[in-house]
């Protein structure tokens, strides 16, 4: 059973009486102690998906339908004191300017033991501080300074103590929102072979989010595309990036400079994200697509599965996966 | 240092820029002591990590910032000394785009404000069809059609890229001998990116500009230099073409830099990034090479001897004490035919 | 690129919100909608009309020509609210005195914003030695105590309008100083102000074109409580005995009431009336000041 099971999941920001969906029926299958690329640029829904799966959603977004099932758990129909005991202890999260959650007025290890009591309040004061300085070994944080303050660290070394914080409740999954982009490309390569690491050696499952197709050929063994709040294209990471089927994925990788390819060879994707207040009619990709035909401009696409890895939403697919 | 013939048209000496936090009284030397070249025509991109002093340098070109050291020559002109109206007159050639296309703007400001501002604060016209003629010529040379409704538009009515448009607009309406892009792609979608580079190409090379692009992203560089020069702690590391500088880096700063670029294929090996800790803080006076605490390759020598830039082959310079001893595994397998723009 | 590609990136999922209240119809709109802001602008409006009508319907004093019986009447249908020891009606005494507070507390408040304004945008942007001279004056007059030195000028003063005026407007630019320059700062960060400055646009300029448009909002809902203050200050002025001793105000109407020793006979009706409208007024400025504070906080809206 995958750990986690997102079927059919709907929801809805309401501003002014007008409604804009963010994510439009859902699925998404995630395995156990795998690492899995969300990819998608902004306005494309991502980011609302990884609140949903935190209950943080705010306060004018309204899940519209669908479920969300972690580990036997009915994610959508917690209520809030329920959800303390998930949140931060059974999922775990890191965000871009993680290091900005640091509390700065105390020392670092301090806030590692607090949150780690706040989850495992039995084991005691002196069991916490032992916890935390393995957390922040862990995460390559040198024991001489544990006890410095967050302004007293570098950058790199916040985003480390801000994943030693999201892992203090010692939790199955991890939703990691951008969590380098902020970095300088070194510190990024040094964190994202920790996060690497930790992901081995912890058998998490993590569900990396980002817009940067490098990083997640780098780290993740699955990518899931997401365009207008849905799911287009789904495989594992070696399937997308060598022969991407969804028009999207495939402008995607074209418009990314790669060293392999040449230089001036990288292509912008023509026209504009579509607007979720409005969204094309059909396939919500067809007023930008090279391979637009008439279907695709009057009924939306399925995510048509093709075996147990691939998958992707277009029209120009039979079942099996091959080219109509 | 260089092997170009033509004078420049951009020379900077020696060039200093210091900042002094009133806390703490230490002075951070954001640019150290770097000497460029700049020459007409060409795009050359300025590559660095944070803190790396490239920002603070292109800003020094227009006097955005004082400075404390060195000469920044424009044509005969030492943009160091000018002031007031001088000042003014020389910042019409030197035009900037910055990198927070959300920020750029006064958000009371429509795009017509925006784009006419730069015309009216020179006073070029005192027509108003001229004026309208020239605004809607920029902003339709940018893309933006038709330039008329555009032109009503404000710019939270805009996306990131739409945006960054005006702002080149802005930039290109005074006809600017130099154009200087700070991060101009950085905040923007990966598949928006390419249609502004190439932009910033094409309107180059229809006005004659030079181009100096400043960029945290070596893939950038890779797609629209002529040259690159990677800077690190307000010093120049290396510098030269994007096949010398990314392809056979030959500085360990670069090399690490170059070997840290997450590729977007699966099948590239990671490589190992043998850099240790976190970049350096710019307020330790440091004897030496700035990279020396973390570079892999230290010798004893490095602490003590600030490296100078030297040449390597054609166009391409390198500041190491070690620079024959090193061989640098190129970190990247590049296609053998490439392109250039 | 064509202009149907234009869409309200504003809100929902793109991170980015639209600047709140850009235009003076959109803040209007947005104090309209929450019930203090309404109540705020209602109440104002009240003052504001009661105060031109007591201008036109009756003479600041109102006419003499009472007689002893007309002492301290009680309210009822020859006095709506009664009269005073002098025989004077409450009821147009209330209604002149309106106008007074509102003048003064406006016209102090813009002599304050103005002065403010001033110090506070040209320090906050051209900072250094300006900038340091500059905020050592603001910083006197901070820490010397208002109130205080307000009564012994007015004391000291010729006694008049335009003394308590400039009296109250000249001891309250400190502070208002102090915030406008913090906005400035602030808002100099942003990349537009070094657009300017890289387009070659003068100091003067930028600070008038783009500076004081951007901080002009935060000014004017600062310049809408300090008014409160300044209405309160002028009342406990004049009930000092240190305003216009020619003219009517709410305060001298409450000085009147406790020299007259209304206040120990019960004659409620001389004492009560100015002082609620006192802090009606008062109240209707702190409401509006308090909403649009709120409209203007770039956090609204967001989680």
């Amino acid at each position: 059973m995958p750990l986690v099971e997102i079927n059919d999941l709907q929801v809805d920001y309401v501003r002014d009486g007008r409604r804009l969906r963010a994510v439009d029926h859902l699925n998404l299958r995630i395995e156990a102690g795998t690492m899995v690329g969300l990819v998608g640029e902004s306005g494309s829904g991502k980011s609302t998906l990884a609140l949903s799966l935190l209950g943080l959603l705010p306060r004018n977004a309204i899940t519209a339908g669908g479920t969300t099932d972690f580990n036997g758990i009915r994610l959508t129909d917690l209520t809030e004191s329920e959800w303390n005991g998930i949140r931060g202890r059974r999922i775990g999260m890191v965000f871009q300017g993680a290091m900005n959650t640091l509390n700065p007025v105390r020392r670092v290890v301090d806030q590692v033991v607090e949150t780690v009591l706040c989850h495992e309040s039995d084991i005691g004061k002196s069991g916490g501080i032992q916890r935390a300085t393995e957390l922040l070994s862990l995460v390559g944080i040198p024991s001489d300074r544990h006890r410095s303050y967050p302004h007293e660290y570098s950058g790199g070394m916040r985003q480390r103590a801000g994943i030693a914080l999201a892992l203090s409740g010692q939790p199955d999954l991890l939703i990691a929102d951008e969590p380098v982009t902020a970095l300088d490309v070194i510190v990024q390569a040094q964190i994202l072979s920790l996060l690497e690491e930790l992901q081995q050696v912890l058998g998490l499952t993590v569900l990396f989010i980002t817009h940067d197709l490098g990083v997640v050929a780098r780290s993740c063994h699955r990518v899931v595309v997401m365009y207008a709040a849905e799911i287009v294209e789904d495989g594992t990471s070696t399937e997308v990036f060598e022969a991407p089927k969804h028009p999207y994925s495939q402008l995607l990788l074209q418009s990314v400079p790669s060293f392999v390819r040449g230089r001036g060879q990288s292509r912008g994707i023509p026209g504009a994200p579509a607007s979720l207040l409005d969204p094309p009619e059909g396939c919500r990709f067809h007023p930008r697509c090279p391979n637009a035909m008439d279907v695709c401009s009057t009924e939306r696409p399925r995510l048509k599965r093709f075996s147990d890895t691939r998958a992707a939403a277009c029209h120009l697919y039979r079942e099996d996966g091959d080219v109509k | 240092m260089l092997s170009r013939k033509e004078s420049p048209l951009l020379q900077v000496s020696g060039l200093s820029v210091h900042f002094k936090p009133k806390r703490s009284g230490q002075v951070i030397r954001a640019v150290d002591g770097v000497d460029l070249e700049v020459y007409e025509g060409e795009t050359l991109c300025l590559v660095g990590e944070s803190g790396s002093g490239k920002t603070t340098l292109v800003q020094a070109f227009g006097h955005l910032v004082s400075i404390a050291s060195g000469t920044v020559s424009f044509g005969d002109v030492d943009v160091a000394v000018l002031s007031g109206s001088k000042l003014r007159a020389h910042r019409r050639d030197v035009q900037y785009v910055f990198q927070d296309p959300f920020q750029s703007f006064n958000p009371r400001h429509s795009v017509w404000d925006i784009v006419s501002e730069p015309i009216k604060v020179h006073r070029l016209t005192d027509s108003r069809e001229e004026l309208q003629i020239r605004v809607f010529e920029a902003l339709d040379e940018c893309g933006l059609r038709p330039a008329d409704e555009f032109a009503r538009l404000f710019p939270h009515q805009l996306s990131g890229g739409q945006r960054q448009r005006v702002a080149i607009a802005a930039a290109i309406v005074l006809r600017p001998q130099l154009l200087i892009a700070d991060e101009a792609v950085s905040m923007l979608d990966v598949s928006v990116r390419s249609d502004i580079l190439k932009l910033f190409l094409r309107l180059k090379h229809n006005h004659n500009m030079t181009l100096v692009f400043v960029t945290h992203d070596l893939s950038v560089a890779w797609e629209i230099a002529d040259r690159i020069f990677v800077m690190y702690l307000g010093k120049i590391m290396e510098g030269g073409s994007p096949s010398q500088v990314i392809g056979s880096p030959a500085n360990p700063y670069t090399h690490a830099l170059v070997s840290a670029i997450p590729v977007p294929d699966p099948r590239e090996p990671v490589r190992e990034v043998a850099v240790k800790g976190d970049i350096g803080n710019v307020l330790d006076d440091v004897d030496g090479c700035r990279f020396c605490p973390r570079c892999p390759h230290a010798i004893d020598r490095c602490a003590t001897s600030t490296p100078p830039l030297e040449v390597l082959s054609e166009g391409h310079v390198n500041a190491c004490i070690r620079s024959g001893q090193l061989s640098l595994v190129p970190p990247h397998q590049f296609a053998s035919d490439r392109s250039e723009i | 690129m064509s202009i149907s590609s234009v869409e309200h990136t504003s809100g929902f999922d793109s991170g980015q919100s639209p600047p709140s209240g850009v235009s003076s119809r959109g803040i209007f709109s947005a104090l309209w909608k929450m019930g203090k802001g309404r109540f705020g602008i209602l109440l104002l409006s009240f003052f504001i009309l009661y105060a031109i009508w007591g201008y036109f319907a009756y003479k600041n004093p109102p006419l003499a020509g009472h007689t002893v019986e007309d002492r301290f009447v009680r309210p009822g249908t020859d006095h709506i609210l009664g009269t005073d020891n002098l025989g004077r009606s409450i009821w147009e005494e209330l209604a002149v005195g309106a106008g007074i507070s509102l003048v003064v507390g406006v016209a102090a408040t813009a002599i304050a914003i103005g002065l403010g304004s001033l110090i506070g945008i040209t320090s906050g942007y051209l900072g250094g030695k300006f900038d340091q001279l500059s905020m050592g004056l603001t910083d006197m007059f901070i820490t010397i105590p208002a109130l205080p030195l307000i009564i012994v000028l007015a004391a000291v003063l010729s006694r008049g309008l335009v003394t308590i005026t400039l009296v109250i407007g000249l001891t309250s630019w400190a502070v208002p100083a102090r915030l406008i320059r913090a906005e400035v700062l602030t808002q100099s960060q942003r990349s537009f102000i070094l657009r300017a400055q890289a387009m070659g646009m003068t100091p003067v300029r930028i600070m008038r074109v783009h500076v004081l448009p951007t901080v002009a909002p935060i000014v004017l809902a600062n310049a809408i409580l300090l008014t409160a203050v300044a209405v309160l200050t002028e009342a406990i002025l004049a009930f000092l005995g240190l305003g216009d001793p020619s003219l009517v105000s709410w305060g001298k109407m409450l000085q009147t009431a406790f020299s007259s020793g209304a206040t120990s006979r019960g004659f409620w009706w001389v004492v009560v009336p100015p002082g609620v409208l006192i802090a009606m007024l008062v109240l209707s400025f702190t409401l509006i000041g308090n909403a649009l504070t709120e409209v203007l906080d770039p956090r609204r809206g967001k989680r």
